[in-house]
């Protein structure tokens, strides 16, 4: 019997684990992280914006380089109209040595990033937003004070040719929120790079 | 002397032959995941184990010698370990190839060509993220085992002996 209750409260413990981070319609948690530019960068600091395309991204994994042109033509097709991509960089340099904040810096500035490119040292912006792999896609639409998940998961459905991408999630969504309609489909799954955690 | 040349080349023929039979990695084949699911969900006491995993992903590299020795270890067990890649289909011939061949990998491999993982992620398993890589198993059409993340070979050897309990040997 003392066994099954430590069983128990191992799995509840584990599916807690599992079970943690953002859902459709839960509010995100701000957060205040080093850009490539060495400045600190918020969502806040976005008045303007009405929400945001929050990408847990990497400099290494092949999944992040095959949407790297999509995320920066993301940027360009939306940041104008109020939805700004944030990248985000959350691996462990420890586990993979080519996502150090140097290269990331190095990257943004070969490849022309016109967005935030930020550096989640810690990893507790992702660990908040459950991200687990990378390119992992959160839309938050500002409604009043708070930042509202919208969509979770994938840019589109085919990542080696994005010419052969039928289904454009990210861009489906957004456009959906700036006609004030709902997001149809709100969440996806995709192949990726895994992010990369601290070991303790 | 000239005969002797003609020897001499059958020989090394002969040799790089057999060598290369022997030695030789695995042939990879390339399906959908519904045909390698049709192969999976049978009604039989063979355990099917299923690793996903890609030539990019540091963490499945790292595991793949476990699956190796498992395959090897349990030759006369009812498992079917299957090593399912997922390397784009673009870099085949140019990456997965060349690194089986150079890892001489003995266990099956299988190729998954869809294009849109968003369609099968959640037929393998509703809790998977698709993050790499990823182990699952099943007997008998029931899944038995799934877990997201790296496996070591304590943990494999010990969830292949509990779900093999029950089959015949």
């Amino acid at each position: 019997m003392k066994n099954y209750i430590v069983l128990s409260i191992a799995l509840a413990f584990a599916l807690f684990a599992k079970g943690a981070g953002y859902k459709i319609g839960d509010s995100a948690k701000d957060f205040s992280l080093k850009n490539v530019d060495g400045k600190m960068v918020s969502m806040s600091d976005m008045k303007a914006a009405k929400g945001y395309i929050v990408i847990f991204t990497c400099n290494h994994c092949p999944f992040s380089k095959a949407y790297e042109e999509r995320i920066i033509g993301l940027n360009a097709k939306y940041a104008n109209s109020g939805f700004p991509v944030i990248a985000i960089n959350s691996n462990d340099v420890t586990a993979v040595p080519e996502d150090s904040y140097e290269n990331m810096v190095s990257l943004a500035n070969d490849n022309g990033y016109t967005f935030p490119y930020l550096y989640d040292e810690s990893q507790a912006i992702a660990s908040a937003y459950g991200a687990s792999r990378t390119p992992h896609v959160f839309v938050l639409q500002k409604i009043k004070d708070k930042l509202v998940v919208q969509y979770i998961g994938a840019i589109d459905n085919n990542t080696e040719e994005p010419l052969k991408a039928d289904k454009k999630y990210v861009e489906d969504a957004v456009d959906a929120l700036l006609n004030s309609k709902p997001v149809v489909v709100s969440e996806t799954k995709a192949i990726g790079c895994t992010i990369k955690w601290k070991s303790n | 002397m000239k005969k002797n040349k003609i020897i001499n080349c059958c020989f090394i023929f002969t040799s790089f032959l057999i060598m290369s039979t022997t030695s030789f990695s695995q042939e990879i084949k390339s399906m959908q995941y519904d045909e390698l699911s049709s192969r999976i969900l049978v009604s039989n006491d063979t355990l099917y184990v299923l690793n996903f995993w890609a030539t990019w992903c540091k963490p499945c590299i790292g595991e793949l010698p476990y699956f190796e020795q498992s395959n090897k270890d349990y030759k006369s067990a009812p498992v079917k370990i299957i090593l399912v890649n997922l390397d784009f289909n673009k870099s085949m011939n140019s990456v997965t190839i060349p690194f089986v061949q150079n890892k001489k990998m003995m266990s099956e491999i299988i190729h998954l060509t869809d294009t849109d993982p968003n369609k099968w992620i959640n037929k393998v398993e509703s809790t998977w993220s698709g993050a790499l890589p990823a182990t699952i198993m099943y007997k008998n059409q029931t899944k038995l085992f799934f877990k997201e993340g790296p496996i070591n070979q304590d943990e494999l050897n010990t969830t292949l002996n509990i779900n093999l309990a029950g089959s015949k040997k």
